[in-house]
């Protein structure tokens, strides 16, 4: 067993029938990754995540979770020790909000007043106003609050491990934007090992500390989004970061301040953007302003220093 | 306590005339002296109508208690996946089995259990059987993929998964289906007469033979009173179940 892989998948294949969903895939994911699949429909991305938790067994190979054989293991144990969530978000529908949250910890024996008060704690995390929502059932949630609730689900017995299929996808951009945002917000709190399943390449650079490209129930490419974009492997990879934008791609990766200039003794420019953000959103900025220099700042609106748009040509500094 | 009331005074109502219908026949006299105007005796006497009451409900209550156990565990092991082998078999036989006429059954239990009231309840198990197999099973289908796949996934047993997933949102559709079961069976068991069994069919059948209208009428109305009454019981507490789920 080697160290500190949190999960390590060892040449498994698993077979349906005459269809090879995944076909001898090894792969290592560290603690605190977030792990982002992407791939074409059917490339066995679902497959892979249920394999996980053995929702289905390997034909063939190993799977190891935290230092064990997940063969070794009771599946009910395992899976109460991995949070799962899915695009269908799969709430019980005959259970209120706060039934459908709790139900891991009560599976696992929580004393009641705890269970309420993870239930309470997480509706905060996930901004749905505990008054609001507790006694609602799924059918009365929009989409994006059910997802919310179903991420909240996975969360609740505060497990080591998040299986995430899709939990985003049958979202409109600004709702899902939201609630990207708010998983890389939790997850600098809390550290998880996520592995996190998109059809969304955009959602894969945003969120993943490395990213497994599939094909055909291979992997074809596992590397970190910058890698990906600069060194991607074929032309499937390319295809799928969608040639013509992977300029702006990258630079959606990149950020202000480190491309920045010192502030220089000219006066400072009008136009200001903040330290934080992309520089997809700087040369946007530039673009619609027709402006070829911005003012840094930090939040507070303090002047950090200045961005020329040759500062944006440059290979990254530091 | 006055909203309980409120809530059954369906069931209440058929029940009150019921048991009106069951203690207070006598008083009708009049009224079915019209019908037959040259019968000896108007009111059925043979047995009281309490006893022929009781009786039925007993019979009624062991045939569909054990329709409602063996139809719900039936459908439960076809549904499992080491029960799905049987699925197609049980479900023809569940939709032939529908098509027979009960009377037909309870002919052909008697030669296997004699006469008297356990042909009857076995004719009238095995009839009621379908209605609560068809749609344990329908209910069961009916549950969504996705939300076995989210029950399993967060870790619940196979038997968590059935009681606390699975039977709970079927048991509207089953419970639908119990009460279908129960209303044939009552009306059915009064075929039982025909064979032995004691049951609400007495003064009907008894009717039928002397040519007495008015036997015939106060069977009748006495089944149906009852069949109302269970009928109506059985809306409230699908009515209650609607509700708790948040419609
Ligand atoms: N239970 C199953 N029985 C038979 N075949 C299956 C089963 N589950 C998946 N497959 C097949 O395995 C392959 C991979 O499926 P999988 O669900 O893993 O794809 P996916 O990458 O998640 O696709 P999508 O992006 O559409 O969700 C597909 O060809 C699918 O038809
Ligand atoms: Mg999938």
């Amino acid at each position: 067993m080697s160290d500190a892989a949190m999960i390590e998948l060892r040449n498994v294949s698993r077979q349906f029938g005459d269809i090879t969903a995944v076909d001898k895939l090894s792969l290592r994911i560290e603690k605190g990754e977030i792990c982002v699949f992407i791939g074409t429909s059917g490339c066995g991305k679902s497959t892979t995540l249920r394999l996980l938790n053995k929702l289905i067994d390997c034909s063939s190979g190993e799977i190891w979770v935290d230092g064990e054989d997940v063969a070794s293991l009771d599946s009910k144990l395992l899976r109460r020790r991995m949070g799962y969530a899915i695009q269908s978000t799969g709430l019980f529908p005959h259970w209120t909000v706060e039934r459908n949250i709790g139900v891991v910890p009560r599976l696992l024996g929580w004393p009641a007043d705890r269970i309420d008060a993870r239930v309470r704690e997480l509706l905060e995390l996930l901004s749905l106003p505990y008054a609001t929502f507790v006694h609602k059932f799924p059918s009365q949630l929009s989409g994006g609050q059910a997802q919310r609730v179903g991420v909240a689900r996975a969360l609740a017995a505060d497990p080591d491990i998040l299986l995430m299929d899709e939990p985003f996808g049958a979202l409109d951009p600004i709702t899902r934007e939201a609630l990207q945002n708010e998983l890389l917000r939790i997850q600098s709190h809390i550290h998880k090992t996520i592995v996190f399943v998109t059809h969304d390449i955009d959602e894969a650079l945003r969120l993943a500390t490395r990213i497994v490209v599939m094909d055909k129930g291979r992997i074809v490419q596992h590397d970190t989004p910058e890698n990906l974009l600069n060194n991607p492997v074929n032309s499937f990879v390319e295809d799928l970061l969608g040639q013509g934008e992977r300029g702006l791609k990258r630079a959606s990766l990149e950020r202000v301040e480190d491309f920045m200039l010192p502030l220089g003794a000219a006066g400072l420019p009008s136009l200001s953007i903040e330290a934080g953000s992309s520089l997809r959103q700087a040369l946007s900025l530039m673009l619609w302003q027709r402006a070829d220099l911005l003012c840094v700042r930090d939040q507070a609106q303090v002047p950090l220093g200045i961005l020329p748009i040759s500062a944006l040509l440059q290979s990254k500094s530091s | 306590m006055i909203a309980i009331i409120k809530y059954w005074r369906g069931p209440l109502f058929w029940l009150a005339l019921l048991l009106l219908a069951v203690f207070c026949m006598g008083q009708f006299e009049f009224l079915f002296r019209q019908l037959t105007p040259d019968a000896a005796e108007v009111i059925y006497h043979r047995e009281s109508f309490a006893q022929l009451l009781l009786n039925h409900l007993l019979v009624v209550a062991v045939a569909a208690c054990l329709a409602i156990i063996i139809g719900v565990l039936a459908g439960v092991v076809v549904t499992r996946s080491w029960g799905r082998d049987f699925l197609p078999l049980v479900s023809q036989v569940a939709s032939i089995g529908q098509t027979f006429p009960p009377v037909a059954v309870l002919a052909l239990s008697v030669p296997l259990l004699g006469f008297g009231d356990l042909p009857t309840i076995f004719a009238l198990m095995l009839y009621g059987l379908l209605p609560v197999l068809r749609n344990t099973l329908a209910g069961l289908q009916g549950v969504a993929g996705s939300t076995l796949e989210a029950a399993r996934g967060i870790g619940m047993s196979p038997l968590q998964v059935l009681l606390q997933v699975e039977l709970a949102l079927a048991s509207p559709v089953i419970l639908a289906g119990i009460r279908t079961s129960v209303t044939i069976t009552i009306a059915t068991a009064a075929i039982g007469s025909t064979i032995g069994a004691s049951t609400l069919g007495n003064p009907v059948i008894a009717g039928l033979v002397n040519g007495n209208t008015a036997y015939v009428l106060q069977g009748a109305v006495l089944i149906g009173l009852l069949a109302v009454c269970v009928d109506s019981t059985f809306e409230r507490i699908q009515h209650g179940l609607a509700l708790r789920y948040g419609g």
